[in-house]
């Protein structure tokens, strides 16, 4: 009887550790290589910046979606194309897995470059952006999203980055994942973006990282806390929104857009015409006074029967969404931003807690209202 | 008697009760403080707005319309009706009370080719306190420079005022189409508590 026992005891424990190290063996794998130019005299403590946000980010992501977080640095002495091919091939990549490629640090093109995409200025060699996703698609992951925060001007000599009032960033704790199983685990194919388009500088704060890869962070962030719906499209859109707000005290000269091709095709949501990122940009636009208020004017009526049902509320929150401290009528709402846009830095619309009704307007309408510092 | 006068005095005891303002944490007020500052912020710009002849009427009868929204309609003193009013600082030192809306609308027909309104010195707001009427009280201040000038910009009249606004902030239950908010900020009455001629006039 007792050997019974002890041969039951004995067998459940191995039955055990077989399961756990199965686990272990196809746990899905979130491979994040991470490359910066930490060293740069102009950019390196920028790049710091972004490299410990963007680190913190995707350990935050995976660690939600429950994906094996492996992390490849190409910072320091490892920068380079070197590091960058090494890093690559560490990764043991099976079917399921995901890998994310972020570049911060310089980056150039020339006219005689077929690529829209940057080349990556790694002191004394380059590489395409675009050959480093190739590279990565071999790899055969699920999803691979490769993304470089970089300049993609021309050629001509002369690199520097500008100094700018610094993005406000809002990374979100909360346990719904449904937004982020929807953007990485549900995603099958590639991403390739980079934030300026051929010919165009990116922008960087000196202490706080660069423009772009903040109002990427911040668009997750927004999504996974305020959205009912997401896909890649209206992701980017909304962070290229917010890259335009961020950067409209800047002269047009200075000015970046980002860009981005997927292979796989967009999700189908609910009213794409009524997507979060078309309203945020909607409300801020109508917010930017660099825009005569007749333009403006003209905007908001149309908008407003473009995106609101005609007795539409709208709900507006300080800190807590669940806990608003104003109701205006749609109409209202739309008259007070369009006269008080020197006073407003920008909207964001929360929509999870906005309701669409019939004809994919919204009846009520969430938001926040984020106000110029003084 | 006695039982009915018990029985009614329990029955105001009980609509005193639901009617009686919840008490509200010091964080939550803060944010109505928040909300009352940029309401204040609001009010400086639309007043701006609709002095300044540069700009067309639509805009500036749009700001009116904007800026008599964040007013009460009216409320009860000694029992009688009354409508908000603000006060002004006459080119001859007096000064006078004239209606929210009535104010503003002449706002837009001021004697001078050109006015020019602008404010220094933040707008401060005190802390919400509560009223014996069950509602939430605060006073904002803020500090406002006017200049009404000729054809060729030649000062003709100017002064600063500090002016106070009665601020109270209402049970939003009361209102029909209130969200989720607990309170509804309104503005009241406008005073002038000091005035100046402006430097160099």
């Amino acid at each position: 009887m007792i050997r019974f026992l002890q041969c039951n005891f004995r067998c459940s424990w191995l039955l055990v550790i077989i399961l756990w190290f199965s686990q272990m063996c196809h746990a899905q794998s979130f491979y994040a290589v991470l490359v910066a130019d930490t060293r740069d005299a102009s950019l390196g403590a920028s790049c710091e910046k972004d490299l410990e946000e963007m680190s913190g980010t995707l350990r935050n992501i995976s660690k939600k979606i429950k994906y094996d977080y492996q992390e490849l640095i190409c910072s320091q002495d490892k920068f380079g194309r070197g590091g960058i091919q090494e890093a690559i091939s560490k990764i043991q990549c099976k079917p399921e897995d995901i890998i994310f490629f972020y570049y911060t640090g310089h980056g150039i093109n020339t006219p005689a470059e077929k690529s829209n995409f940057p080349i990556l200025y790694l002191k004394d060699e380059t590489l395409e952006l675009e050959t480093v996703h190739r590279l990565l698609k071999e790899k055969k992951p699920r999803f691979c999203l490769t993304l470089g925060d970089c300049c993609n001007n021309l050629f001509a000599g002369r690199r520097s980055m500008r100094a700018a009032t610094p993005v406000l960033k809002g990374i979100g704790v909360t346990q719904d994942t449904k937004i982020l199983h929807t953007l990485f685990v549900e995603a099958h194919g590639d991403l390739l973006i980079s934030s300026a388009k051929k010919g165009e500088r990116a922008t960087a704060h000196p202490n706080d990282g660069s423009f772009y890869s903040n109002t990427w962070m911040q668009a997750v962030a927004y999504a996974e806390k305020h959205n009912s719906h997401v896909s890649w499209e209206t992701l980017l859109a909304d962070a290229e929104n917010r890259l335009q707000e961020s950067l409209k005290s800047l002269p047009d000269s200075l000015k970046h857009h980002s860009q981005w091709v997927r292979s796989f095709p967009e999700t189908a949501l609910p009213c794409p015409g009524t997507s979060f990122a078309e309203i945020n940009r909607f409300l801020n636009v109508l917010a930017d006074e660099k825009l005569g208020f007749n333009e403006r004017n003209k905007l908001r009526t149309l908008g407003q029967k473009g995106f609101f049902g005609p007795t539409a509320q709208v709900s507006i929150y300080m800190s807590d969404p669940e806990k608003p401290v104003e109701t205006q009528p749609i109409d209202h709402f739309l008259k007070r931003i369009v006269n008080t846009a020197p006073l407003i830095d920008e909207f964001n619309f929360v929509e999870r807690l906005s309701n669409l009704g019939q004809g994919c307007t919204y009846d009520l309408v969430t938001l926040q209202e984020i106000r110029k510092t003084k | 008697m006695l039982k009915y006068t018990s029985l009614l005095f329990l029955t105001m005891l009980c609509i005193g009760r639901l009617h009686a303002q919840p008490e509200m944490d010091r964080k939550r007020l803060a944010e109505f403080e928040k909300l009352t500052q940029q309401r204040v912020n609001d009010l400086q710009l639309y007043i701006s707005l609709i002095a300044d002849k540069s700009l067309s009427t639509e805009q500036r009868e749009q700001a009116v319309e904007l800026a008599v929204s964040l007013f009460e309609k009216d409320y009860m003193v000694n029992g009688k009706r009354r409508s908000p009013y603000v006060q002004i600082s006459r080119r001859n030192g007096t000064i006078s009370s004239v209606p929210v809306r009535i104010y503003f609308k002449n706002l837009m027909h001021v004697k001078f080719d050109k006015v020019e309104i602008t404010y220094y010195d933040a707008a401060v707001v005190s802390e919400f306190e509560k009223g014996t009427d069950g509602n939430y009280h605060a006073t904002a201040t803020y500090y406002q420079q006017f200049k009404g000038m000729d054809q060729k910009g030649n000062l003709v009249y100017g002064s600063r005022d500090r002016k106070d606004i009665r601020v109270t902030a209402q049970s939003a239950a009361v209102y029909a189409e209130a969200g989720k908010e607990d309170l509804k900020i309104f503005f009241g009455d406008i005073t002038v508590r000091d005035t100046v001629p402006i430097p160099g006039f």
